[in-house]
């Protein structure tokens, strides 16, 4: 984990800018770049342009929500093995297994900190590296 | 100056102890406070410990169940193992460990990890260039309107572009998100009962959005058959820096009952909004409160504005100078009476800026919301949290 290598680029997509930003400084002292994407919309946009080690997936935002975003990204060829990790306010199983169904690798819902996020990134990161398929789960406990 | 750093390291090796504690005492810009125990034997107290080593032995097993517990306290958890599998890697990451080396680590790989607790010890405590300004509203009288001047304090100031937060301290009937109509998912009960992973991460993902742009945590519903919340003076304090270095302005509004943790919030403010109406009681109740504040080494000149509420102008209510006279304070404001338009912008959860027609209620608080800060207020507010930090550092 702490071995210098390539950073990991990291997409945030969340309306909330301040939110977005406090993850972001966090994910740079992890030694992790990040892009901060301000909507769905924009996401859709930018998902699949660049080259992305995980997105960061708010769930309500206004226009396109974290749902469609994340149904984009799985059904393009390109970004549909990309690790997603959800954040959402809802606690509901029926939005957690939504969630998942859909293809997110994790669930995380609020309140939740910033060393919570950053080990769920991590998981992420090292189960893509790991030799045996990344093992998909929900993390409503966060 | 070296930064100091208490670590406490967990292994039933003692051998491997020693291995550590000579690579962390010969790092260059750090002094450890290093105490090293055996887990079979307890972990001891965790809450000053910045960092815990847990070294991971020949049976995993035993060391992840020891980081899920240590993780918990809120500690940076650096795990070591001599095991490169990945899966020990992930299996540590999923019980809680933020940082994850094989052992033996060499000095710049913990070095790396000693900078990386630095840099967010930082994170977590922005320094006084980066704060905004804490503003309390307060009537000790009670039902004097202050939810309604911080719902609406707050809407003024979003439209003046100042970032603003609003905390609602009143755990006995705070109901600043029903003045505002926001159904709220989580309160400050969220963040009392997980206070040990409290930072602004987690501080942010309790608030709610108002469609003004500013961001509320809301005070908890009183529930009929479970005790009050009890937030401490030191949870406040931790809650105000955190929203303070986040936004331009947080504005807090408190019970009349002073609890610890309004008088937290009413010492570190930059600006106190003393709420009150023009009779004896409220007054009477302010002179009190003013008594109090002036005991705690507040310079009430400097920080106390005295508005009020509800003024009619008529023959029955205490004339303001005279109230200014009793208060020693200039009364900073009058906001007129007028219940149409307070009564209609409460029973409808919207500001008084969303009515039809602005009124002279909400003129007098966007003029309230104008704040020119002299340099005599910037050396007030850095005070204000020097007696913060000097506090929280006396506690036993």
């Amino acid at each position: 984990m702490s071995h210098p290598e390539k950073e990991p680029s990291i997409l945030i997509v969340e309306d909330d800018p301040l939110f977005a930003a406090l993850v972001a400084t966090r994910l740079r002292i992890e030694g992790m770049q990040s892009i901060e994407c301000p909507g769905g919309r924009e996401a859709l946009e930018m998902v699949g342009r660049r080259p992305l080690d995980l997105v960061i997936l708010d769930i309500m935002m206004p226009e396109v929500d974290g749902y469609q975003v994340l149904q984009h990204i799985r059904s393009t060829a390109e970004t549909a093995r990309l690790p997603v990790i959800m954040l959402s306010a809802s606690t509901e199983p029926a939005d957690v297994e939504k969630g998942l169904a859909l293809g997110a690798n994790y669930y995380v819902t609020k309140p939740f900190n910033a060393a919570d996020l950053v080990r769920k990134v991590r998981l992420c990161l090292e189960e893509r590296k790991a030799p045996r398929p990344a093992t998909r789960g929900g993390d409503a406990r966060s | 100056m070296a930064e100091s750093l208490d670590v406490l390291c967990l292994s039933t090796e003692p051998a491997r102890w020693a291995e550590v504690k000579a690579t962390l005492g010969g790092l260059p810009g750090f002094a450890m406070n290093l105490r090293v125990a055996d887990p079979r034997e307890g972990v001891g107290d965790l809450r000053h410990v910045d960092l815990v080593i847990v070294m991971i032995g020949t049976d995993p097993s035993s060391g992840l169940r020891l980081i899920d517990h240590v993780h918990r306290s809120g500690a940076h958890v650096l795990a070591l193992s001599h095991d490169q599998n990945p899966e020990t890697l992930i299996k540590a990451i999923r019980a809680g460990a933020d940082d994850y080396l094989a052992a033996p680590a060499s000095p710049p790989e913990l070095l790396r990890v000693c900078i990386k607790i630095s840099t967010l010890r930082a994170y977590n405590k922005p320094d006084d260039a980066a704060r905004g300004e804490v503003w309390v509203v307060y009537g000790p009288k009670g039902g004097v309107g202050s939810t309604t001047l911080v719902a609406n304090l707050g809407v003024a100031l979003c439209a003046a572009q100042r970032s603003t937060a609003l905390l609602d301290l009143d755990v006995y009937s705070g109901d600043l998100a029903c003045f505002l109509n926001l159904s709220t998912n989580y309160t400050l009960r969220d963040v009392i009962t997980n206070f040990q992973r409290l930072d602004a991460v987690f501080l942010r993902s309790t608030m709610i959005a108002h469609s003004s742009g500013m961001h509320l945590l809301a005070a908890p519903t009183p529930p009929a058959d479970q005790p009050l919340l009890e937030v401490s003076g030191e949870q406040t304090q931790a809650i105000l820096e955190l929203l303070d270095g986040m936004h331009d302005v947080t504005l807090v509004d408190t019970p009349g009952v002073p609890s610890a943790s309004t008088r937290a919030a009413l010492t570190c403010a930059d600006r106190i909004l003393l709420v009150t109406e023009l009779n004896i009681p409220a007054l009477g109740s302010c002179v009190r409160a003013l008594d109090w504040l002036r005991a705690e080494g507040v310079d009430v000149a400097t920080t106390v504005d005295v508005v009020v509420n509800k003024h009619t102008g008529r023959s029955w209510e205490i004339p303001a100078a005279e109230a200014a006279r009793r208060l020693g304070l200039p009364i900073r404001a009058l906001l007129p009476r007028d219940d149409a338009a307070a009564w209609t912008a409460i029973n409808n959860g919207l500001p008084l800026h969303d009515l039809r027609a602005t009124t002279p209620l909400e003129r007098a608080i966007v003029d309230l919301a104008q704040r020119n800060p002299s340099p005599a207020d910037t050396q007030s507010k850095r005070t204000n949290f020097l007696r913060l930090f000097s506090s929280a550092e006396s506690r036993p």
